[in-house]
């Protein structure tokens, strides 16, 4: 079986490695997120509740990519002033 | 040699199309048509355009346990939309009451019992981000992320001072690889890259 060329194989090889490198890129979760999920969780535990948080905690689907991550970051700090903003008495893990 | 060619180019397309298919789920929104989402868990980018001044979109999500996730909406930065500046209001349980201020911009009353979180999209500055798969600029109303509790809710996309033009309402988070094809893809293009 004929090989393939260098030029080829190196940049079939340079185009996998960097496919394989996006796919398991890995981004630390934002300390807005952080900050988020804490205050979700504690209002849940005076509900008597469990909110699915899975893509905003640490390896979650938010931190697999630099854009999703910006989305994310951003997305919990309005959220967690929206949280602080629509109760009065929200958790301290809210904020003030 | 032919051989090792083809062999190279079957798989730069088979790659190419993998990185096609990391795509939000899609769905085209018509005004006044209620869309129900199968999979409220996933990402999803749902394009639409307000063509009368009063048009009402309507999207229906259920979840069966308190999920949370991201919000906004986008408008593809060009002339002619600069003042284009589409809301969307999440409404049902658990939510709080609308405030007196976005009373007035809701294009209907909220049942009782539930309760809104109205994204305006009125900030001052507009937020301006790259989308990576249409590889497009869109103006944001800024992602925010919304905790609900378990139940159905409503999204209402509606335009609060009557301009008219496309939008995109991006939510959630988690992408799905299995319904999206290059073939698709390709097909729809016009769609995703205004």
């Amino acid at each position: 079986m004929p090989h393939p060329s260098p030029l080829v194989a190196h940049f079939v090889a340079l185009l996998a490695a960097s496919l394989l490198g996006a796919c398991n890129s890995s981004y630390d979760q934002a300390q807005s997120c952080e900050q988020y999920t804490a205050c979700i969780r504690a209002q849940d535990e005076l509900g008597g509740v469990e909110t699915n948080l899975d893509r905003f905690d640490p390896g979650g689907a938010c931190w697999g990519s630099e854009e999703q991550s910006k989305v994310c970051e951003r997305a919990c700090t309005r959220g967690l002033a929206f949280e602080r903003a629509r109760r009065a008495d929200a958790p301290v893990e809210c904020g003030s | 040699m032919i051989r090792r060619r083809k062999l190279s180019t079957a798989l730069l397309v088979v790659m190419l199309c993998g990185i096609g298919t990391s795509s939000h789920a899609h769905v085209p929104l018509i005004a006044g048509e209620l869309v129900e989402i199968e999979q409220p868990d996933i990402s999803h980018a749902l394009y639409g355009t307000i063509v009368a001044p009063d048009d009402v979109f309507v999207i229906r999500l259920a979840y069966d346990e308190p999920f949370a996730l991201p919000f906004e909406i986008l408008v593809p930065r060009r002339k002619g939309l600069e003042d284009h500046r589409p809301a969307f209001a999440v409404v049902g349980p658990g939510l709080p009451p609308p405030l007196p201020e976005h009373a007035d911009l809701l294009p209907r009353s909220i049942p009782d019992g539930q309760g809104v979180f109205l994204e305006a999209n009125d900030a001052s500055e507009r937020l301006l981000i790259f989308e990576s798969f249409t590889r497009r600029v869109f103006w944001s109303s800024g992602p925010i992320a919304l905790a609900l509790p378990a139940g159905e809710f409503e999204v209402w996309i509606f335009s609060p001072e009557g301009t008219t033009g496309d939008f995109v309402l991006g939510f959630g988070v988690e992408e799905d690889f299995s319904s999206a094809g290059c073939g698709g893809l390709l097909e729809d293009w016009s769609t995703y890259a205004y």
